[in-house]
């Protein structure tokens, strides 16, 4: 089930342009029909995990705390890229943590801007504020892009009940 | 935002599919919204910002027929777009460029009219296929919705889906009375 609300976070201009991103990769494409139209030039991004700053990791005491395990990411995605449409496995988390139901917290840094967008489930989601954050599970199809000409950041927790 | 809804279930997949697109261009300049907003053109992925073009001197008759749903617009011109998956029009302002040519060739008397485009949706909304006009999203249109274009409404339009995106575009005059 997809669920919604907020956290107070406090995220400077300063602070995202700070963050040291390493790595650089072509989102995957998960089905045939995406394997012609998105290429490394346009489904790409940026992405940090647990060399995340603090910042970034205090934000899972904030979110609901019924889960054991939790992993943290920060994502960019420079003006022109497409994540396209795709389900998160968790594996990471599973793989270190044991099985369990898993799901991800999407947390937008920033207020929403022009020519950001990320959709769920087919539903578009947009006009965001900062601390916004999206619940889903492991087999919910989103989307995320940004068409406008600022970097588009968020931050994933992804967390795991051991069953 | 401006919607309306006209009927146009006479058009079918089918007949826009076999539209020759004629043009293929680059919006990363954005007929120069970057120049005037003082930032720099973004740098996008050569592959991202494309739209193919077809105008209706190129189309088979429906297309131009459309201008008949609208019958209020004045000298109108219609063009029909195709965003292929993962390409976008970036954020823009019209020019409305053919549509001030035609009048000055033509020399039509718009005084009191104001020009604005009516963008149609040729489909219902599909994954990934969006609409933005002034910070406002149009997410749940279905085929047939419209709405209108000013000069200055900066709007941008995306189909980051799986499935080709077509609207029609029909630009011309308007009175203001009309338009209220």
């Amino acid at each position: 089930m997809i669920s919604y609300g907020k956290i107070d976070i406090d995220v400077t201009a300063k602070m995202l342009n700070d963050l040291k991103f390493v790595d650089y990769f072509q989102c995957y494409r998960q089905y045939d029909k995406l394997h012609h139209y998105y290429t490394e030039g346009n489904s790409s991004i940026w992405q940090m995990f647990e060399e995340s700053p603090q910042w970034i990791h205090d934000f899972a005491k904030q979110i609901p705390q019924d889960f054991d395990h939790h992993v943290v990411s920060v994502i960019k995605i420079d003006p022109g890229q497409t994540i396209p449409h795709h389900v998160d496995k968790h594996f990471k988390l599973k793989e270190t943590h044991g099985d369990g139901e898993s799901h991800r917290y999407l947390i937008f840094l920033e207020d929403w801007k022009r020519g950001h967008y990320y959709e769920i489930h087919d539903q578009p989601f947009t006009k965001w504020s900062a601390g916004e954050w999206v619940k889903f599970g492991n087999d919910d199809w989103h989307i995320a892009g940004n068409m406008g000409d600022e970097p588009f950041y968020s931050a994933q927790i992804t967390v795991l009940k051991n069953v | 935002m401006f919607k309306g809804h006209v009927d146009i279930d006479h058009i079918s997949d089918e007949m826009i599919y076999r539209l020759k697109f004629v043009e293929h261009v680059n919006t990363v300049w954005s007929a120069g919204y970057w120049d005037r907003k003082g930032v720099a053109v973004p740098d996008y992925p050569y592959d991202a910002p494309w739209v193919h073009q077809v105008f209706e001197g190129d189309c088979p008759g429906w297309v131009a027929k459309c201008k008949d749903l609208f019958p209020w617009l004045q000298y109108s011109i219609v063009t029909v777009n195709k965003i292929l998956p993962g390409r976008f029009i970036a954020p823009h302002t019209d020019t409305l460029f053919k549509m001030q040519q035609k009048v000055k060739e033509q020399n039509l008397d718009v005084e009191g009219l104001e020009p604005i485009r009516i963008n149609l949706f040729l489909q219902d909304r599909l994954e990934g296929h969006y609409f933005e006009m002034d910070n406002e999203s149009w997410i749940d249109y279905v085929k047939g919705d419209y709405t209108i274009i000013k000069p200055n409404c900066v709007h941008l339009v995306a189909n980051l889906g799986y499935q080709t995106r077509f609207t029609m575009q029909i630009t011309g005059y308007a009175n203001t009375e009309d338009l209220r």
